[in-house]
Parts: C-alpha cells; sequence; structure tokens
C-alpha cells in the first residue's frame, strides 16, 4: 500500500473513534483531562523507543500510568482536580523532554513526537489503530446507555448500584483513543480530534445518537481533509488536521442550528449561574 | 423482601477522614412512611442521605435498607437529586431521563424494551408530563424537571425514594403535583425520605420527622419533632415563634 | 560552577521567575484556572513562532496572541451549547496548530520547535532578564493592588457580582498576569513548561498550608529551591558527564517529584489516621 494510503487509512480510522470518544469527553466535562493525557504519551513514546517495543503501547502504557496516579490523587480532597491534572500534564511533558534528552541513540525525532509524522506511519501502527478502534467503539456501543446516564447524573447512577469502575473504564478508553491519534497528530495536537468534531457535533442537534454520528464523520473527514491539504501545500500534516476541525467549527458555529443563530435569538432570562 | 423494613438506622456515626460530621442517628421507617429530614445548612442531610446510599464510610451503628446492606439494596433505592445539580445542556429529553430508571432491569448490553418504554410513558404520565416527553431537559422549567426526576424514580419501581431538596425553586403547581404523586406512592407502600429546610412541607406531606445538627435531635411525628424548642436546640438563635403559632427560621444565605 | 558568567544569568532569571510564577500560580489555584493556564501556553505559540521568524520581538508577539486569545476567549464562551473547557480546548488545538503549520514551513523545523518550546534557559541575555524583571514588578504590583478582589471573586462570584463589581473585566485582567508570566518566561522556560511553574509549586504548597500568603511564600520558595537544583543539575550533567539534561525539564520534574514525595505523605498520613481512629 502507498504511504500516502496508509496514512489515509490510519487519520481516517483515528479521526472516526476519537469523534465518537470525544462526544463522552465533552458530556463529562474531561476536555483538560483529554489535553493532559495526550501530552503525557510523549515520556511513553521515548521509552518504548529505548526499550525498542511499539511506540503506541509505550504510550498506552504511560498513559495509562497517568490515569491511575489521577485516581490515587483524587483522594487529597485539597487540591482541586484541574490543578492535580495540570500537575501530570507539566510533569509528564517535562519527564518527556528530560529522557529524550538523555536517549542513547539520537535517532528519535522530537518533532513528530509532538506535532505528528502521518507518513511515517508504519502498517504495525495503522493495525493497532484498527484494531484499539473497532476495540474501543465496541465497548462503547456496549455500555451506551450506562455511560451516558453515568455522565448525566453521576450520584443517581452510583445510588442505582453502577459502579464508579465505569468511569475508569471511559479514562482507559479515551487515553487509548488518543494513542491511535497521535501518530498522526503528535502528543500536543492529538486534542483537536478528540475534542473540536465533538463540540461542533453539538452545535447541529440535541439527539444524542446523531451526536455520536456527526462527531465521528467529522473527525474522519477532518482526517481526510487536512491529509489532502497538507500533501497538497506540504504543510505538516497534524496542524493541518487540527486547522480543518477548527474551520469546521467556525463554519459550524455560523451555519449550524445551535450556534450564532440560536445567540442572536432573544430568549428569555437564562437561570442559573455561569460556569467557572 | 418486601416485609421487611425499609430502612434501619441504628445509633450511626459517619466520619470523614477524623472529623465525624453525623452521629447518634437511630430511627426505623415503615412502609408507606414518608420522612423529613430537616436540619440547618451543614447538619449532614446529605450525609444522612449518602449514607443510606452506602456512599459513606459508617464509623459506627449500622444501616440496613429493605433487610439488606446498604450497598446490596441499591438496585430497590431510588436517588432524586436536586434538579439543578444537572448540567442544563446534556442531550438527552425528558423521556430518556425517565428510561434510566429502567436500567437496572433491562441490564447491561442490552436497549430498553417495550415494557420498558411503556413502563417510562406511565411514568412520566403520572407526573403529568406526558406531552412534554421528547423537550430535551434542559429547556424544562425547573419543577417540571424535578417532576421528571421523580418519574425516573417511580419507573424504577423502587421500595424506597430518597429526595434531596426537592422543592428549591419549584413553582406551586409542580410542587402540589410532587406532593400529589409521592401521596400515591405511599398509598403502594413505597416510603420516602425527604432532605428539606422548608418545615410547612415537612408538616404538610410528611408522616415523620427527624431534626439533625451534626446529631440527631429529635425524631417523631412532624408536630413532637418541629416544635420551637427542638428547633432552637438545633437552629440556634435564628428561630422565631409568631402569634399564631407558626414558627419561623430566619431566613440564612445559601 | 557559579563562575559562569551564563550560570549567573540563568540563576538570576530563575529566581525572578520563581517570584512572579509563584504568586501568579496562587492566583491560579484559587481560581482553579490550571487549564486556562496550559491553554494560554499553547495559544501564545504561533504569536512567539511568527515574532521569532519576523525576527520581531518574542515578548510583542506573545503578547499580541495573548490578546488575541483572550478575546475569543471571552467572544465565545458566549456560545451556550459550548461550555468552556471546550472553548479552551478547541484554542489550544487550533493556535498550536497554527504555530506547527508556521514553523514547519521552514527548513530548521525541529530545532526551531524545540527552542520555543522548551526554551533556553543557559542562552539567557540581560535583556531577557531586564524584561521579566519588568514583568514582575508590574504583575507583583497589581497582585498588591487588587489580590483581596482576585481571591473575593475566586471565593464567592455571585456575592462579588452582588456587590457591584463587573466580573469580565477582573476575569480579563487575571488571564493577563497569566499570559504575562507566560510571556515573561517563554524564552527562558519555553512555552510548554511554563504550566509547571504555574500550577506544580502552588498545589504542592497547598499541601502544606490554607493561608493563601503562605502558599504563596512556599510557591516561590519552592521554585526558587527546585529552579537552582534544576540548574546544577543540568550544569554537572552537561560539563561533567556529558550527558544532555534539558534545565527547564530538570526544573519541571523536580517540581514533579516534590509534588509527589508531600502527595504520598499526605496520603499516608491520613490512611494511618483512619485506621487509628
Amino acid at each position: 500500500m502507498s504511504i500516502y494510503g496508509r496514512a489515509l487509512i490510519e487519520v481516517m480510522v483515528a479521526g472516526f473513534a476519537a469523534g465518537v470518544i470525544g462526544v463522552h469527553i465533552v458530556l463529562r466535562r474531561l476536555q483538560f483531562f483529554t489535553v493532559a493525557l495526550a501530552h503525557a504519551t510523549f515520556p511513553g513514546v521515548v521509552v518504548a523507543y529505548w526499550l525498542g517495543i511499539l511506540p503506541l503501547l509505550g504510550a498506552l502504557g504511560f498513559g495509562w500510568l497517568v490515569v491511575g496516579l489521577l485516581v490515587v490523587l483524587t483522594r487529597l480532597k485539597q487540591v482541586d482536580g484541574s490543578s492535580l491534572v495540570g500537575v501530570l500534564l507539566a510533569g509528564s511533558f517535562g519527564l518527556g523532554v528530560l529522557l529524550q534528552g538523555l536517549q542513547p541513540r539520537p535517532a528519535l525525532d522530537l518533532t513528530s513526537i509532538l506535532t505528528g509524522h502521518v507518513v511515517a506511519t508504519s502498517t504495525a501502527d495503522v493495525a493497532t489503530s484498527i484494531v484499539v478502534a473497532v476495540l474501543v467503539l465496541a465497548v462503547l456501543a456496549a455500555l451506551h446507555k450506562e455511560l451516558v446516564f453515568g455522565a448525566f447524573d453521576p450520584l443517581a447512577a452510583e445510588a442505582q448500584g453502577y459502579s464508579r469502575w465505569l468511569d475508569l473504564l471511559l479514562l482507559l478508553a479515551v487515553e487509548a483513543v488518543i494513542i491511535t491519534t497521535v501518530p498522526a497528530m503528535g502528543t500536543i495536537l492529538s486534542v483537536a480530534l478528540m475534542i473540536v468534531p465533538a463540540i461542533t457535533a453539538r452545535l447541529w442537534t440535541d439527539r444524542l445518537g446523531l451526536t455520536f454520528l456527526i462527531a465521528g464523520l467529522l473527525g474522519a473527514g477532518s482526517g481526510l481533509l487536512g491529509l489532502t491539504m497538507s500533501d497538497r501545500f506540504h504543510l505538516a500534516a497534524g496542524g493541518a488536521i487540527a486547522l480543518t476541525t477548527g474551520a469546521m467549527f467556525v463554519l459550524s458555529w455560523l451555519l449550524a442550528p445551535f450556534g450564532l443563530r440560536r445567540q442572536m435569538q432573544p430568549h428569555g432570562i437564562q437561570l442559573g449561574s455561569t460556569t467557572s | 423482601m418486601t416485609d421487611a423494613q425499609p430502612l434501619c438506622i441504628d445509633s450511626l456515626a459517619v466520619a470523614y477522614d477524623r472529623d465525624p460530621v453525623l452521629h447518634g442517628v437511630s430511627f426505623d421507617l415503615s412502609p408507606g412512611s414518608s420522612l423529613a429530614v430537616v436540619g440547618p445548612n451543614g447538619a449532614g442531610k446529605s450525609t444522612l442521605l449518602r449514607a443510606i446510599l452506602g456512599l459513606v464510610p459508617v464509623v459506627h451503628g449500622s444501616v440496613s435498607v429493605l433487610g439488606l446492606d446498604p450497598v446490596a439494596a441499591r438496585r430497590h433505592v431510588a436517588y432524586v437529586p436536586q434538579a439543578d445539580s444537572l448540567d442544563p445542556e446534556f442531550p438527552i429529553d425528558a423521556f430518556g431521563v425517565v428510561l434510566q430508571g429502567r436500567y437496572r432491569q433491562v441490564g447491561w448490553f442490552r436497549r430498553p424494551g417495550r415494557s420498558d418504554r411503556a413502563a417510562a410513558h406511565a411514568a412520566l404520565a403520572e407526573v403529568g408530563l406526558s406531552d412534554r416527553a421528547r423537550s430535551r431537559f434542559g429547556t424544562l422549567s425547573g419543577g417540571q424537571r424535578q417532576r421528571v426526576l421523580l418519574a425516573r424514580a417511580i419507573a424504577q419501581n423502587a421500595r424506597l425514594l430518597l429526595l434531596d431538596e426537592p422543592f428549591n425553586g419549584v413553582d406551586a403547581t409542580s410542587q402540589q403535583l410532587l406532593i400529589d404523586v409521592m401521596g400515591r406512592l405511599r398509598a403502594n407502600g413505597v416510603a420516602i425520605v425527604i432532605s428539606t429546610h422548608d418545615l410547612a412541607f415537612a408538616h404538610l406531606a410528611c408522616s415523620e420527622a427527624c431534626l439533625i445538627n451534626g446529631h440527631m435531635v429529635g425524631f417523631g411525628t412532624p408536630d413532637e419533632v418541629l416544635s420551637s424548642e427542638h428547633l432552637a436546640h438545633a437552629y440556634g438563635p435564628a428561630v422565631h415563634s409568631l402569634d399564631n403559632g407558626t414558627t419561623v427560621i430566619a431566613a440564612h444565605t445559601h | 560552577m557559579l563562575s559562569e558568567p551564563f550560570m549567573q544569568r540563568a540563576l538570576l532569571e530563575v529566581l525572578i521567575l520563581a517570584v512572579v510564577s509563584g504568586c501568579v500560580g496562587t492566583l491560579v489555584l484559587v481560581r482553579r484556572h490550571a487549564f486556562v493556564a496550559d491553554a494560554l501556553t499553547h495559544t501564545m505559540f504561533p504569536g512567539v513562532a511568527i515574532a521569532f521568524f519576523a525576527g520581531q520581538s518574542l515578548f510583542v508577539g506573545a503578547l499580541v496572541a495573548a490578546v488575541v486569545s483572550t478575546v475569543l476567549l471571552t467572544l465565545l464562551s458566549s456560545v451556550r451549547r459550548v461550555d468552556d473547557d471546550s472553548v479552551l480546548a478547541l484554542l489550544v488545538a487550533t493556535f498550536f496548530a497554527a504555530g506547527v503549520v508556521v514553523v514547519s514551513r521552514r527548513a530548521s523545523f525541529t530545532s526551531d520547535l524545540t527552542s520555543l518550546l522548551f526554551g533556553h534557559l543557559l542562552t539567557v541575555d540581560r535583556s531577557t532578564i531586564v524584561q521579566s524583571a519588568l514583568v514582575t514588578v508590574v504583575v507583583v504590583g497589581v497582585l498588591v493592588l487588587i489580590g483581596k478582589e482576585l481571591v473575593f471573586r475566586s471565593f464567592d462570584p455571585e456575592a462579588f457580582r452582588a456587590l457591584g463589581y463587573r466580573l469580565l473585566l477582573l476575569d480579563a485582567m487575571t488571564d493577563a498576569l497569566v499570559a504575562l508570566v507566560i510571556v515573561a518566561a517563554a524564552r527562558a522556560i519555553g512555552t510548554a513548561l511554563v504550566v509547571a511553574l504555574l500550577v506544580t509549586p502552588a498545589a504542592t504548597a497547598r499541601l502544606v498550608s490554607d493561608r493563601i500568603p503562605i502558599i504563596g511564600l512556599v510557591s516561590v520558595g519552592l521554585i526558587a529551591a527546585c529552579g537552582v537544583a534544576g540548574l546544577s543539575l543540568s550544569y554537572v550533567a552537561s560539563v561533567d558527564h556529558d550527558v544532555r539534561v534539558e534545565p527547564g525539564a530538570a526544573i519541571t520534574v523536580i517540581l514533579t517529584l516534590v509534588f509527589g514525595v508531600l502527595a504520598t505523605t499526605t496520603l499516608l498520613t491520613r490512611h494511618r489516621r483512619r485506621i487509628a481512629a
């Protein structure tokens, strides 16, 4: 298969899975956590490269370690969740830079880890991405109603006997999808595919099932379009894909039923306080 | 199962870390009764509800729900949160929320079937919101949201209902409707625990009252328990008796 | 090692940054603004990158990017369908992508990217130090003047608004302070690692104290101590052992380790207490 064909499959599979799980991320307000997990793949990739194992598996391992650390650290009631996420994000990113500097074999290119290097995607990367994406989508489909219930009303779900392990499972799935986006997007830009298609989909519909579908298609579409543009204009693929997701959001904001049009409509006094 | 007491609490004490937040709570609740848990902010009302759900560490005493450990009894217990604690932008309609009450019966990996949908529709009709089934939860008024959450508990066929401040920001129509629905549930043998600071409501709709302030100040009928003397004990100098015999508590900021 | 002039400059820069990021980090902690701080570090990137290639001052580039992203943040927060965290994620993705696309057009892609992201503490010059010092004076001055309002607003926004204060203005001010720190630290520590100075020390200090002035002081002390330690480590590793250790990364990792040790101690103490109770 051609390099371009392989890259195309990689970004479209990753984009679809990221779009779908992104809806869960946005519903549960896990955006910052996702950003942190994406950063946390960096030291994992470096270590995997040292050990000579598939970089994606290193990224997955370290990401899951960070998920575990966060679960333990949330018992520290003095420090709020976002600060803990920030500590882990900064710490793992610093560790990645440190390890990258220490590595004996200088061949590992920092740029490709940080911003993606999709044309260097190996067949093993594509295969891993497809397996991971199919597994994650199957889990999300099987646990759909429980996961949505837990996102909407965590206390009532727990009161009905649903375990908090379900939340942990989702976090592990988020990390698994992140690693499928890393070859194309790098550790920092993968957040574009993980979150932007999902928030864009929310501007088009109120129906949850449709939100998942639109987000998945937008993710895959951004991958396709972004990769094509990067090929045509010789831009970094990760950057081009991320900018495509951004452009789709802006277009949707201008055109979609729940975007600018809804904002311009006079509506009644909004009850409740604004967030933050 | 059905003849077991819905709720037996015996000298319960709950502590987070080493700080005790609630102690000395003992009472039994029989089927069809409704209990108002009354107390000032921070008295431990939500902690008591959480203890009944088995969500907080019990350091002393015991809680038994329908003759079972609270965790084992969870699927027979419905928790109704305050409507405004939920995300108003969440893409889910009223019917979808009510259907959540059926999930334990539906089971893992399966979609709700025809009988589940029928039960959810019936529950929505019970709270008078059949016409809003397809409205997004966040577009409903505060009172309507609270009614949808009660319908979810009805769809669950729970034997014990726990309601957290159900009358906060609720219009008069919805308030009356909630009270009527609770009456019908009690007639079917469902026991209800309501945390509230609305004393008038406690007198009106509850067969029992439990006054707490870090510990249990009193338990009995609302008339016995919510006497000015007890209230003064729980709330301190903010309690005033009016000439017509009603008791008011000076407004405190929430 | 302190006889080397470049080490003296690096040390001075670290101590200045300790003061400014310790103070603003405390504000970030009480405002629960860690994500905003992180997002601003990323949105700053294209400004720095463009200024770098245009031969303009990085300071000005970062400042322009900060203003643009703060305005967009405020504008997009009014879309009700999209919550604030989503807006931040959107800005991180698109701004950083724009920076990457700009940098990727250059032949010296990798070395440029690295220097912009991770900084060059060992090659800071006099003018960078002067800039950082000026920013520190301004930021600390502002904090002294409106510190009590900022804390009040963080604690109880509703009551704060009820007293007639304007939230929007004060929030823009907070973002501006955070942005200024990132601008000041970008040259030395790099945009990607500044967040370690803004979040980790204050979170660590919070484990020690629940009084805001003490949290601020402890944060400043922690950054200074870990900064000196990281610099020394980097120096010893590269001069004596010929191993490349980025000073910014070393400082970050040491700060994180200190947090880890204190967090573990706190959790273990509590666990033991619970068993004893």
